[in-house]
């Protein structure tokens, strides 16, 4: 009895096992001087990048530089001040996505 | 019968927290101002499926272990990748950090940010934290 029920929880898992998987590797947050304003003093800007790699094989290889000049490009004649940098991987099957996703509050 | 007495309790002595990345921002401090402190913790459920088929094998009989074992290879196709601690299901839990400090801190002034990146693990399910840490500053007198 027990068994049957280990056997139907375990097909349970398993079937809701299969979805995607994500992993966080990095989270971080920059500082908010000099400016140290206000969240409606700024507009918040956000870039993200991805890397998209096949059994070890990558597709993207300055996906980290793409979403650095993004951010800078978002906020020209202005501070980023509280940036959140996250680098994180979403898993597949036999391949894998790492993200890197930047978002702060541009003060102009 | 008596293995599974026990398990509640390994459950409850088998944690350990495991430190991934800490990173610290810079200290200002102001004789005109009081730094408050706050704290954000935000944490998601991660699965260790080696454990998982651990644990099922514990409770099936010998001769379904090797079909444990198939089951546990074949959704770890699905989940191929770097990882951090154990895999989570959420993708973007800790999106909204800057929204949680302004939450904290309204005024904006906040320093001696520290980010860390940890898990505490149990058998089989792990909490995936990511945790801020800072100060804000608040004027003298208001």
């Amino acid at each position: 009895m027990l068994r049957a029920f280990a056997l139907r929880c375990a097909f349970i898992f398993a079937l809701f096992s299969t979805g995607c998987t994500h992993s966080i590797h990095i989270a971080n947050v920059s500082d908010f001087a000099p400016t140290y304003k206000e969240y409606s003093k700024g507009e918040l800007v956000k870039a993200k990048s991805e890397q998209f790699a096949v059994m070890g094989f990558v597709t993207e290889t300055n996906y980290v530089d793409n979403a650095y000049k993004k951010l800078m490009a978002s906020c020209p004649n202005g501070t980023i001040q509280g940036i959140t940098t996250q680098y994180s991987t979403s898993h597949g099957f036999l391949s894998w996505t790492n993200i890197i996703e930047m978002q702060g509050l541009c003060i102009r | 019968m008596q293995k599974f007495f026990y398990l509640p309790f390994l459950l409850l002595v088998c944690s350990c927290a495991q430190l991934h990345h800490v990173q610290l921002g810079e200290i200002m401090s102001h004789p005109d101002y009081v730094q408050k402190p706050f704290d954000i913790k935000i944490s998601e459920s991660g699965i260790n499926l080696g454990e998982a088929a651990d644990v099922s094998k514990i409770l099936l009989r010998k001769d379904r272990h090797s079909d444990v074992d198939n089951l546990a290879g074949w959704i770890g196709l699905f989940q191929i990748g770097p990882r951090t601690g154990n895999p989570v299901y959420v993708k973007d839990y800790a999106k909204n950090l800057i929204h949680l400090i302004y939450e904290k801190c309204p005024s904006g002034k906040v320093t001696g940010l520290m980010s860390v990146r940890e898990s505490r693990k149990y058998p089989v399910i792990s909490g995936e934290i990511v945790k801020v840490t800072g100060y804000c500053l608040i004027r003298k007198g208001s």
